[in-house]
């Protein structure tokens, strides 16, 4: 039995007014359209890359040189230069820029402390990673091309330094996450500040470090504009990264579709779904890393 | 022990009021000590955790009633349930009967966001918005549809009064609700909470991150408050407990050796007198002259 | 940023006790080159600005304020006016933002306060796609794809429809092209929506739960909480995150040179095919030299200098706005 005190009516608990209800049915109807509307533009293009460009992959594609103008049908030479110039070129950026930006994040995390100079790198590495990537083509240009002439080393530069501020601030968010009970246990045994973050801090944060490498690579790997002012695009395979021009699928592909021939246009689908291929190869590879080897998330 | 006083009338079937009827629950008279909510076998589950096993009470109107308990004693959790804020959590289920003035609160056509207007909640840590202190106090009756300036005005003036804001903010309206201290932040959000109009306002250690004297301050409003709302308050400090309710629920934590589980249950709950004086379960005993020396 | 407050132990014990000596050469050594490696951020970034300047300074010097910002672009009379392509940034940027912003924050609102926790990886693995996508394989498929498709179904018929009407006519009437400003900037905007939603994501995420609860508490619907406490709280944050996604667009370069038209001209006509800075330093560096080559390293630049102050801007204003609201 309730206690029903019989003189009030009983609450009248049902949905509040009509139009409460309907602006916030409107707005979660607005954000899955949103929604809907990226993905749109990413099904087309894949739809799109991947039925063009299929029929130009094949084995001879994708290894056999040179890279003929126009030519039909597509299964004349092939993108086999730009495959190795890709990397070729993405490789020793990666080798360059990579550990250099984990000792900056290194740097600004474990010996920076408070200090002016530690939060002005941080910032300034920050600011660095909004530098357009032609800008940094012009830059290896005027202070290397200029001098040295055209090489893969110089588009290595160049891909080198857009890599270099995304891994400093990936590696540094990385790092920060190690707990510092970690870092007082090492130092309690003894160990320099080196040996401390050689040993243990690094290793810790060593997943996240990687798969933040792996992504960085992916994004170089599809850059075009830094390597059109350093590689001087040529068609045939050069193996020898430090002289004489070179040329790289991303660059391949800009051409290409420039060309109003079909057999052009083709040879550009190709490469396209190989270079998309290669960073999404490279993008799972950091997904799984940071699924198994990362012992520190947010 | 204390039993609602069972009123056996029939159970009546009411006609469903008009909307203007149900303009402000303030229409209600008051009557002290008549129940309002009837809580009948409750149990709260957070997904496989069982946090609070089978609770029954009544809470009666224009009164304060205190649930005190040790951590992890489902105190919270209970109180959660009186507003469906445990809604907000994924995985949350509620077992059992609870009603609120007749109607159950998770009833099938029940609308949480109609009961959270008109079961208000008061926070442990002050949460002011990020607006001034005007737009904090008008933003419940803004949402539902008050758009008078004037009007506004007055459920401003009205509510910062209730919660004895009124004169220290009067001149300062305009500037950020985040720059009062930690008293008057407090007593913002209890401007804020009854400027809807609610029956009822939950209050989740509302003193507890405050110093003794804003603590007092919050006291006093309390006292202030219950002739016109019914106040349901989770605190651990007991002689705040003695000061200020009428009713006190003692809950604790129940654990189970054998399947190694715990959860809250309602131990005992009576008159705060009656529970702080002469406690009738041994564990109420304990608790409270363990702290009370 | 974690600052080990505790002292060197090898430093501290000093030179009293006989265990132990100066610090070790690998420990400095190791300290230097992390130094190093921070420094070479900023000797890059001054680098970059010190050597395209200097490359550029021929086409500075002769052709002077005026000149720089002048609508004739003609390479065959020596007259390398860039205002077409600083028009062409700025346009393809605006329309950029316009579009994106409203769906990014759509989409991290709908992330942070819709989804269950459950299913938004999944779904944020799936805006990270479009990022992961090159630069270069948007701007074929823009070309190639995109372009004639919207110009027949879509600009001819806007732009017939509008035709004479004062303002929606010269913004949205003839000429019309396939390879325009509108479309780079369609193209930009969606190459720019993975950043401003992850950005606005982390913002919006930051928002205290108690503020929400509180709002929940006083009978919110979900819509109204966001705008009651979530929105106060992030709006600053978002303000951020838009400025870099425009800082984005405006150096993003090989989208925007295959599907913006390459052709140098001031108008108001969105259809039209123009030009921009990114896009016409791509298309005609290879031929270039002396004066031309220098103006081509001179708008890189003025692109340079461009971005850094969105940048600076973006943080600054984020910085500044989150400390007034703190009540400070």
């Amino acid at each position: 039995m309730m206690a029903v005190a019989t003189e009030q009516p009983a609450a009248d608990l049902r949905e509040p007014a009509g139009w409460r209800r309907t602006k916030n049915r409107v707005a979660t109807v607005l954000m899955w359209v949103a929604f809907v509307c990226t993905l749109v533009p990413l099904g087309f293009v894949l739809v799109t890359v991947i039925a063009k460009g299929a029929s130009a992959i094949s084995w001879q594609f994708l290894t056999k040189g040179p890279i003929p103008p126009n030519v039909l049908p597509v299964t004349i030479g092939g993108m086999g230069p730009a495959v190795v110039g890709t990397l070729e070129i993405t490789g020793f950026a990666a080798l360059i820029a990579i550990p250099l930006g984990v000792l900056g994040a290194v740097y600004i995390n474990e010996y920076g402390g408070n200090r002016a100079l530690a939060r002005l790198i941080g910032f300034m590495a920050d600011v660095m990673t909004g530098v357009p990537s032609i800008v940094m083509g012009l830059f290896i240009f005027t202070i290397w091309v200029l001098h040295f002439g055209y090489s893969g080393l110089a588009g290595s530069f160049a891909l080198g330094c857009l890599m270099l501020p995304v891994v400093i601030r990936s590696s540094y968010e990385m790092l920060r996450l190690v707990p510092d009970s970690l870092r007082e246990a090492s130092y309690a045994v003894g160990a320099t500040k080196a040996r401390v973050t050689v040993t243990v801090v690094l290793p810790a944060a060593i997943g996240g470090i990687v798969s933040g490498a792996l992504l960085a690579i992916a994004r170089a790997a599809g850059e075009t504009a830094p390597l059109l002012f350093t590689i001087l695009v040529v068609e045939s395979t050069n193996t020898n990264l430090f002289s004489g021009p070179n040329t790289a699928l991303a660059t391949q592909i800009f051409i290409n579709a420039q060309q109003p021939f079909t057999g052009a246009q083709q040879r550009a689908w190709g490469a396209a779904l190989t270079l998309i291929a290669i960073a999404f190869i490279l993008m799972l590879a950091a997904r799984i890393v940071t699924a198994r080897f990362t012992r520190y998330t947010r | 022990m204390e039993q609602s006083e069972q009123n056996v009338a029939a159970k009546t079937e009411l006609p469903k009021p008009t909307a203007l009827e149900q303009a402000a629950p303030q229409d209600v008279s008051g009557t002290p000590g008549r129940p309002i909510f009837d809580v009948r076998n409750v149990s709260v589950w957070y997904s496989a955790f069982k946090a609070v096993t089978d609770v029954s009470m009544t809470i009666h109107e224009n009164e304060i009633t205190a649930f005190i308990g040790s951590s992890g004693s489902g105190k919270t959790t209970v109180l959660r349930a009186f507003n469906r804020m445990n809604d907000l959590v994924p995985g949350a289920r509620v077992e059992g009967e609870m009603h609120y003035r007749g109607t159950p609160l998770y009833g099938k056509d029940v609308s949480p966001i109609a009961v959270r207007r008109r079961i208000g909640m008061v926070f442990q840590k002050p949460n002011p918005f990020p607006k001034s202190i005007y737009d904090n106090v008008a933003y419940g009756p803004r949402i539902n549809g008050e758009r008078n300036r004037r009007k506004l005005d007055e459920i401003v003036e009205r509510s910062l009064r209730r919660a004895a804001l009124w004169d220290e903010v009067k001149n300062r309206l305009k500037s950020s609700g985040l720059a009062l201290s930690g008293g008057q932040a407090q007593r913002l959000c209890i401007a804020r909470t009854i400027a809807v109009e609610p029956d009822v306002v939950l209050m989740d250690e509302p003193a507890s991150a405050l110093d003794p004297i804003a603590t007092g301050a919050i006291e006093d409003l309390m006292r202030e408050l219950k002739k016109q709302y019914t106040i349901i308050i989770v605190t651990h400090n007991m002689q705040q407990a003695t000061r200020v309710s009428d009713r006190t629920a003692f809950f604790s934590v129940l654990t189970d050796s054998k399947n190694d589980t715990r959860t809250g249950v309602l131990i005992e709950y009576g008159s705060t007198r009656q529970i702080f004086e002469d406690p009738q379960d041994s564990r109420t005993q304990a608790y409270v002259t363990g702290r009370m020396g | 940023m974690s600052s080990v407050t505790q002292a060197d132990p090898a430093k501290q014990a000093g030179s009293a006790s006989p265990l132990t000596r100066r610090r070790p050469l690998g420990d400095r050594g190791f300290q230097i080159l992390a130094l190093a490696s921070g420094l070479l951020v900023l000797v890059i970034l001054v680098l970059i600005a010190v050597s395209t300047t200097q490359q550029s300074t021929d086409w500075f010097s002769k052709a002077g304020v005026k000149g720089i910002f002048s609508t004739d672009w003609d390479p065959a009379t020596n007259h390398f006016g860039a205002m077409a392509f600083v028009y062409g940034t700025v346009i393809t940027s605006v329309i950029a933002i316009i579009i994106a912003v409203p769906v990014s924050v759509a989409v991290a609102l709908l992330l942070t306060e819709v989804v269950p926790r459950r299913w938004a990886r999944p779904i944020v693995y799936l805006i990270d796609l479009l990022a992961v996508v090159p630069s270069v394989v948007w701007g074929l498929w823009g070309i190639l794809v995109f372009a004639p498709w919207i110009q027949s179904s879509v600009y001819s018929h806007i732009a017939s429809a509008v035709n004479g009407i004062p303002l929606l006519g010269s913004l949205f009437g003839p000429p019309v092209s396939g390879a325009s400003f509108f479309t780079a900037g369609i193209i930009l905007a969606v190459m720019i929506t993975p950043i401003v939603t992850s950005l606005s994501r982390e913002v919006i995420a930051t928002v205290p739960v108690i503020d929400k609860e509180g709002a929940y508490a006083l009978g919110a619907t979900r819509w109204e909480m966001i705008r009651g406490a979530v929105w106060p709280h992030s709006q600053n944050g978002v303000v951020g995150a838009v400025l870099l996604g425009l800082g984005r667009a405006m150096g993003e370069t090989i989208a925007a040179a295959l599907v913006i038209g390459s052709s140098a001209t001031v108008t108001s006509r969105l259809f039209a095919t123009g030009y921009s800075m990114p896009a016409v330093i791509a298309n005609q560096f290879p031929e270039a030299a002396g004066e031309w080559r220098a103006a081509l390293i001179g708008m890189g630049v003025l692109l340079f200098a461009l971005t850094i102050i969105v940048n600076l801007a973006a943080r600054g204003i984020v910085e500044r706005s989150t400390r007034r609201m703190r009540g400070a």
